[in-house]
């Protein structure tokens, strides 16, 4: 790749020929390789997801009467209308008494919560191992590229309750927690709340692979 | 980074010095961070096109599925670069004596998914026969990668004895899943040596895996 350097000019001074011709192929260029990262990490050509694909290799187990969120940032505009998660090896024993996904908006950079859509209660969701759930949202959603948002997930149970496809998270708390924030859960919930403040969270998590269409 | 707001002209405009002062160190901006982007995330190697991230690699090794089966991997070439050989790694269980074909393949990915064999190595029944090594093998011919172009590759083992495993990982999502654009894994079943073509049709889903390999000069 060329090295491009800006010039600096001055009221009164001409633009060369070769000065702006290599400005627009350095924009140009850097246009190029936005798109080669793009495909180097695999991003979804119509979809958003929490990560890449190829991060999935384990998985996560829910608790009932937790809320599980996983933050990411939409890498385009994109308004979504379903959710779509993956159990594992472990399905939901019948019957929970709630099955919900949720996407929520931070509103504060140290990971603040507010709901933006959510799925309706469905207790036959999840009911079988290594399968991918896709479930509507009550409404569609508009996202906005580079803007920070949360899927979240809950199950409340009284009997088994599902693991999910994930990403490893053995790195500890603390890194769970640094800013931007990455994964936190909220127990003692019987449904997904309205908003919640990072306060009321604690660390431990779920990677949760979630995709966004 | 400062952001920049980008402006609107119209005819007749005139183009102010602080202005173009300005798109110009955006350009600079830009070229920085796509830099630090990709160091950040080590998606490319210096030299070298790897399959997928060093990160994935530290599995303990995952399947080349069944005898005739080739497991492809698929990812775009970060950068323009002749290659000449390819490295990977066998995984815990190694190849029982002894495979007939042992062979590495790269495919170009048209825009519709079809292959084309562009570059392989010459059928050697010795790799992957211990657990844990490393393989470094040349390509029968050196071949020019495109930065920007999808690529698909793996290794076809054709064997009635022990199947190897290749170091990558086994990922828990659907083989369909994997399969949406850009598509990152499929599997070619049936295949007695590499196939010089596959149409995008003939790629599977089922039971694919990531595997990383890399093609160096």
């Amino acid at each position: 790749m060329a090295d491009y350097t800006p010039v600096i000019w001055n009221p009164g001074d001409t633009v060369t020929t070769s000065q702006y011709n290599a400005l627009v192929a350095a924009l140009a260029e850097e246009e190029a390789i936005n798109v080669i990262q793009d495909s180097m990490i695999d991003r979804l050509t119509s979809s958003i997801t929490t990560m890449p694909r190829w991060l999935v290799f384990t998985s996560g187990t829910a608790t009932s009467g937790t809320v599980f969120y996983y933050w990411f940032t939409a890498d385009r505009d994109l308004t979504v209308s379903q959710i779509t998660v993956r159990t594992n090896t472990t399905a939901a024993a019948a019957t929970p008494t709630l099955c919900r996904l949720g996407l929520y908006l931070e509103t504060s950079t140290s990971g603040d919560l507010s709901q933006i859509a959510a799925t309706p209660n469905d207790t036959t969701l999840f009911a079988a191992a290594s399968t991918m759930y896709t479930k509507a949202f009550s409404s569609s959603v508009a996202l906005t590229a580079g803007t920070r948002y949360a899927v979240a997930l809950l199950v409340v149970s009284g009997v088994a309750v599902p693991n999910f496809s994930a990403s490893g998270s053995t790195i500890g708390s603390a890194e769970h927690a640094s800013t931007p924030r990455w994964m936190a859960s909220q127990t003692g919930q019987t449904d997904l709340p309205s908003s919640v403040a990072i306060a009321s969270m604690v660390n431990p998590g779920i990677p949760l692979y979630a995709r966004l269409d | 980074m400062p952001e920049y707001v980008p402006l609107t002209w119209v005819a007749d405009d005139t183009l102010t010095a602080p202005q173009i002062t300005t798109l110009s160190a955006d350009a600079e901006d830009e070229e920085l961070t796509n830099s630090v982007q990709s160091a950040r995330m080590d998606l490319g190697l210096a030299t070298g096109v790897n399959s997928c991230v060093r990160h994935l690699s530290g599995g303990n090794g995952t399947a080349v599925a069944a005898s005739q089966t080739l497991m492809l991997t698929y990812f775009t070439a970060d950068k323009d670069v002749t290659v000449n050989n390819v490295y990977t790694r066998g995984g815990t269980t190694a190849a029982g004596a002894t495979p007939t074909i042992v062979r590495f393949g790269l495919y170009s990915v048209a825009a519709n998914g079809d292959l084309t064999l562009v570059a392989s190595t010459a059928n050697d029944t010795t790799i992957f026969n211990s657990a844990s090594q490393s393989v470094n093998k040349a390509l029968s011919a050196s071949y020019n990668m495109v930065m920007g172009q999808r690529y698909a590759g793996g290794w076809l083992v054709v064997s009635a004895a022990a199947m190897p495993t290749i170091i990558g990982i086994d990922y828990q999502l659907s083989g369909t899943e994997m399969a949406l654009a850009p598509r990152l894994t499929g599997v070619v079943t049936g295949q007695s040596n590499l196939p010089s073509s596959v149409a995008a049709a003939s790629v599977g889903s089922t039971a694919s895996r990531i595997h990383y390999f890399r093609l160096y000069t």
